[in-house]
């Protein structure tokens, strides 16, 4: 099961622009791998643009979990899709 | 190996018909932006675009690999690919045989076709619509693993698992799974992008096309729609990164791309293969034919005539062409044996040997017409001979030529057409849910052009003015169909190509139905061309059929005419043709040409020649009309730059006009030989750089001075034919087609009734519509009878020196109720209404428009019948032939009380809706007393009118043109009818800005403007005011 919350996040890149953390809510995710990465196109007649998405595992405070998040070209900015538990 | 690490596999162009972007050449620039050593064309089940694919590819360093994706039964889909000229053969094979034995359905494979035609194909497994990514989907493993196994059957050196990264969310999983299996199997992998677009941004472009394709609009949901924009043509880098995890499946497209080296005989001539007489040659038997024509011909072969035959036939003979000359021979001689009316048209003209054998009517030394414009020895081209077939007869020509030349050799050209204008605003925006209502506005006023020009015509229109709003969704819609400009759209039959090959045509082209139900070629005229392939082209051409029911029912009536005897200075024929009054005469009737006509005052052929080579947009671009007619007339001095060239433009009064003229001009005055002279002329007639006229002038100037021409008139003749080159017509073709139209002002001018019966059974055809033709048969004198049931035959017919209008010509009935009329009235005539309701089982409505068409008129007045009808059918009773449930009393119904009687305005009315003529008068009729009020003058009186003076006229608009002009501007000519003939409307730019909704979208027009007085007989308008007939007419009985 998810749990949507499509909220904006701050994402981190290392240098070697692979993404280190997130947060969310004020709060620091660290992520430990990427699963799976893919794109969707929005609606293009509702000038909606391309979303880049990842489906990641994050751990804070010692829990891990699975996090949907992805990136809207058009606005410039990181969302947290979903949760999973 | 380059170090492109990278070769694209799949790839789709826009020949994957509303589903891809790219066209082929584009693909291949793409190519060689990446330096890749090769890439692919996969499109689904079709090689439309792989001739020009493989054409764009040569020169270009990218090897051109033709394939193409294909449907199984299953839906799925599957990748081949050739690896050479067998395998491309085969593809050809295979895409044939699913296209016609699946005739109306989309072409599906099984894997047993694909085997029997495997060979020398790579298969690759296909892309995430593949069986194999389905079963994965589903965790099918075995079937999936089942799959592959049938299929290595097939390809046991040659297939590979097909994996593509689209980026979507199931991508990783799938890509793990099929190379997992991959790896069991021992089979290589293999990446591709299953590229549908050229760039990313394309892709809102793509997803249009195919909501147009599957006719769906862009809300809604559809498995074709990408749900993201990677499916284009990423480099190397893009796809390495891709494939990162599995870099053996990029890897193996270069692999792929080494195994594939297909070279395809192009520039080879492949000449039907002519059975020959024993013991005779090509060459030999063309000669015995040749002599046997000219014999026929001129009764006795002079010098001339044997020089030039013996020239001839030498370069016919040296081209390697006899072959397909006596190929063309058979056809035109089993179309003189059948009695099918023929004739070549064309620059085939231009040779003796074709007019030798029949194959053109027209005598190229009486008419100075020039082989070498037809076939030019230092230029090795295709000949091409185009030849015109009664069109109610063409079809037994092509059945004798698939007997002939066999089935597997002779298919009907494709043609591909594309998306213009008016198609793209019509289905993007049904696909944008724009109200069609809107759109039908839009539609209305705009031109026939190609979509990328709507903007420009939106700008510069003044009928599209305001017609297209600013903003959203305007501006995606123009943008989406300018974009799609010239896309294809779909394969068609071309109109009469033929191809007919030596060896199976499926070697070399791959065939499929047309939407008509024809066998046509995937491949177009310019393809089929490429690939050393005769292509003829068998026209249908009605004005033949016409004039062949013509003299048919003279033969009946006991005239007997032979066309080919017929003097070819008739004073009739021209007195009709000066007389402008040539509606309905082939190539003589436009309201240019009649205009022409009446200004140039023909009085023998090679004026008509003349009339046909000046009315055409070269000639009318490069102002050689006026003064030609100013020379005609002894109104501007007729100079020749160089005497020389007086015996050759003297009947054409020092006006270059004819193709032929200028390759005479260059070797008279420069000494070329006229095949140079041939070249000299192609090359003129193409955008040249300064440099290489410079060098062309030099090359000219030096033989005139050779010949002791003073350089000053050399340059000077050089500059006019260069300046005329691009512009002059072929006089051959004028001549053939002059030919012809001299027989129908021949037939016009003596049997009028007979020619305009037989013009109104073969339309559509010519310049004006029915109901036109019927008009001027009433101008001719001709007594028009309406519908009659006991009289009208099945079509038009001649009666008592009228002509009697047939039932066809009447909305609602079929080939069947008129055959039942027919039948019926042949035991005897119909005595009454009531008659023909007890002998006759006709639907009502049919019933009901013999009524109102007033076809009983001579048996009870409409009104009454229209009332008796009711009562049949209310009653539900029935005849012999059981249309009721009862049986019909033998009594007549009680006559109803007596009805108001039909007037002229709902008889006019009536004709219109039923049958598109106005047979009791012309509806103009109906405003005359209004127009008198107003001070409209009739088409009779305007003809007494002076050049300059105020007129005001009215009429129904019957053509509409904008031809190219010499000055470039758009002018509208626009022609109207009233009750006693033709007025010709100029409507100029100023004018246009006011009126142009007007002139192209308002059918009864009254017109304020100048009379323009060009000659005896032609007289204009040019238009300054523009009215709305109808609505004025209503101002002015308000008013009265």
């Amino acid at each position: 099961m998810a749990k949507r919350y499509n909220e904006p996040i701050q994402l981190k890149l290392s240098p070697a622009r692979k993404p280190e953390s997130f947060i969310w809510r004020g709060r620091r995710y660290q992520i430990s791998g990427v699963i799976r990465r893919w794109k969707m196109n929005g609606n293009w007649w509702e000038q909606q643009s391309q979303r880049f998405f990842a489906l990641i595992t994050a751990t804070r405070q010692g829990s891990s979990g699975q996090y949907e998040i992805f990136y809207e070209f058009g606005r410039r900015q990181w969302y947290l899709r979903s949760i999973y538990d | 190996m380059t170090d492109a690490g990278f070769v694209h596999l799949h790839v789709h162009s826009n020949f994957s018909f509303k589903d891809a972007t790219p066209h082929p050449h584009e693909l291949i620039k793409a190519a060689a932006f990446y330096e890749m050593p090769a890439v692919a064309l996969t499109d689904h089940t079709t090689l439309a675009g792989a001739l020009r694919f493989y054409q764009a590819a040569q020169g270009s360093g990218v090897r051109p690999i033709i394939g193409t994706e294909l449907e199984l039964d299953s839906g799925h889909h599957l990748t081949l690919l050739a690896e050479n000229v067998n395998g491309y053969s085969n593809l050809c094979r295979l895409l044939t045989e699913l296209h016609l034995s699946q005739p109306n359905q989309l072409p599906q494979a099984n894997l047993e076709i694909i085997h029997r035609f495997s060979s020398n194909l790579i298969c690759l497994s296909g892309c995430a619509h593949s069986q194999l990514s389905q079963d994965l989907r589903e965790n099918k493993h075995q079937e999936a693993k089942q799959f592959l196994q049938h299929l290595h059957e097939s390809f046991p050196t040659s297939l590979y698992v097909e994996l593509e990264n689209p980026l979507l969310k199931e991508t990783p999983a799938l890509l793990n799974g099929l190379a997992k299996l991959a790896g069991e199997l021992n089979l290589p992998i293999v990446a591709t992008n299953n590229v549908h677009m050229l760039r990313r941004t394309d892709h809102a472009v793509r997803d249009m096309l195919t909501c147009m394709g599957e006719n769906i609009t862009i809300y809604q949901q559809h498995a074709r729609r990408h749900p993201n924009g990677e499916r284009f043509f990423k480099g190397p880098k893009g796809m390495s990164k891709l494939f990162a995890d599995f870099p053996d499946a990029i890897q193996n497209t270069l692999q792929i791309a080494e195994r594939c080296n297909l070279i395809l005989p192009l520039g080879e001539y492949r000449f039907p293969y002519f059975t020959l007489p024993a013991g005779q040659t090509a060459e030999s038997y063309l000669r015995e034919l040749c002599e046997q024509g000219a014999k026929q011909r001129y009764g006795h072969i002079n010098r001339q005539v044997r020089e030039r035959m013996e020239h001839e036939l030498k370069i016919i003979a040296d081209l390697g062409f006899c072959e397909y000359f006596l190929v063309v021979w058979d056809i035109v001689n089993f179309a003189k044996r059948e009695g099918i009316r023929c004739a070549g048209r064309g620059s085939a003209a231009d040779s003796l040997v074709a007019y030798l054998l029949y194959i053109t009517p027209v005598d190229p030394i009486a008419h100075e017409l020039l082989f070498e414009r037809f076939l030019n020895p230092e230029r090795k081209g295709m000949p091409d001979i185009d030849l015109d077939f009664d069109s109610n007869r063409r079809d037994e020509v092509l059945a004798y030529v698939y007997n002939k030349y066999s089935t597997n050799k002779v298919a009907m050209v494709g043609t591909v057409n594309t998306i213009s204008a008016r198609s793209a605003l019509r289905e993007v925006a049904k696909a944008m849910s724009l109200p069609k209502q809107e759109i039908n506005r839009l539609a209305r006023f705009l031109p026939h052009i190609s979509a990328d020009r709507m903007e420009e015509a939106i700008d510069n229109l003044p009928e599209l003015h305001g017609q297209f709003p600013k903003g959203e969704p305007w501006d995606s819609l123009l943008k989406f169909c300018q974009a799609m400009s010239d896309f294809p759209r779909h394969l068609s039959v071309h109109l009469g190509g033929v191809v007919i090959s030596r060896e199976a045509l499926t070697d070399l082209v791959p065939l499929q139905w047309s939407a008509k139900g024809v066998v046509i070629s995937q491949y177009d005229k310019d393809d089929i061309e490429a690939l050393g392939l005769v292509k003829m082209d068998l026209l249908g051409l009605r004005i033949l059929s016409a004039v062949d029911d013509t003299l048919r029912a003279l033969q009946q009536d006991g005239v007997k005419l032979n066309l080919d005897d017929l003097p070819l200075n008739d004073p009739a024929t021209y007195a009709l043709l000066r007389s402008t009054k040539t509606v309905g005469l082939f190539q003589l009737e436009s309201p240019g040409m009649r205009e022409l006509l009446g200004k140039l005052q023909p009085t023998e052929f090679d004026d008509i020649i003349a009339n046909i080579s000046l009315m055409r947009p070269g000639p009318m671009q490069a102002n050689m009309v006026a003064p030609f007619v100013r020379r005609r007339h002894g109104e501007e001095e007729v100079l020749y730059i160089h005497p020389s060239l007086e015996p050759i433009l003297k009947s054409t009064y020092g006006v270059i006009i004819y193709q032929e003229q200028v390759l005479q001009v260059a070797s008279t005055l420069a000494g070329f030989t006229l095949g140079q002279a041939d070249m000299l002329r192609r090359f003129m007639t193409h955008d040249r750089s300064p440099e290489e006229i410079v060098g062309l002038e030099g090359a000219f100037v030096k033989g005139a001075m050779a010949k002791d021409v003073p350089e000053e008139v050399a340059r000077q003749t050089f500059k006019q034919l260069a300046a005329f080159a691009a512009y002059g017509f072929n006089k051959a073709h004028a001549a053939t087609f002059g030919l012809t139209g001299y027989y129908t002002a021949y037939l016009k001018a003596h049997y009028p009734a007979y020619f305009l019966t037989a013009l109104l059974n073969n339309q559509p055809m010519g310049f004006y519509p029915p109901r036109v033709i019927l008009h001027e048969a009433r101008l001719q004198g001709i007594l028009i009878h309406p519908i009659d049931i006991n009289a009208s035959q099945q079509d038009y017919c001649v009666e008592a020196g009228g002509i009697r209008i047939g039932l066809r010509a009447l909305a609602g009935l079929n080939d069947q109720h008129i055959e039942d009329i027919c039948a019926a009235r042949m035991q005897c005539p119909f005595t009454s209404f009531h008659d023909f309701m007890w002998r006759v089982s006709l639907p009502e409505r049919a019933v009901q428009n013999l009524i109102n068409i007033g076809a009983f008129n001579r048996m009870a007045p409409i009104a009454t019948l229209r009332a008796e009808l009711a009562s049949y059918y209310e009653r539900g009773q029935t005849h012999p032939n059981g249309q009721f449930t009862l049986a019909i009393p033998m009594q007549e119904p009680k006559q109803p009380s007596q009805r108001r009687p039909v007037n002229l305005v709902e008889r006019i009315q009536a004709e219109l809706e039923l049958t598109g003529l106005y047979i009791s008068a012309h509806p103009l009729l109906l405003y005359r007393q209004d127009l008198q009020q107003l001070g409209a003058v009739d088409s009779h009186l305007l003809r007494t009118f002076q050049d300059g003076e105020r007129v005001r006229v009215a009429g129904i608009i019957i053509s509409r043109q904008t031809p190219p002009t010499k000055s470039k501007q758009r002018v509208i000519f626009l022609t109207i009818e009233d009750e006693l003939g033709l007025i010709d409307v100029s409507v100029f730019p100023r004018t246009q800005q006011k009126y142009a909704q007007l002139a192209m979208g308002c059918a009864l027009l009254m017109i304020d403007g100048v009379v323009r007085r060009t000659g005896p007989e032609s007289i204009s308008v040019n238009a300054e005011h523009l009215f709305d007939l109808r609505r004025i007419s209503r101002i002015n009985n308000q008013i009265t």
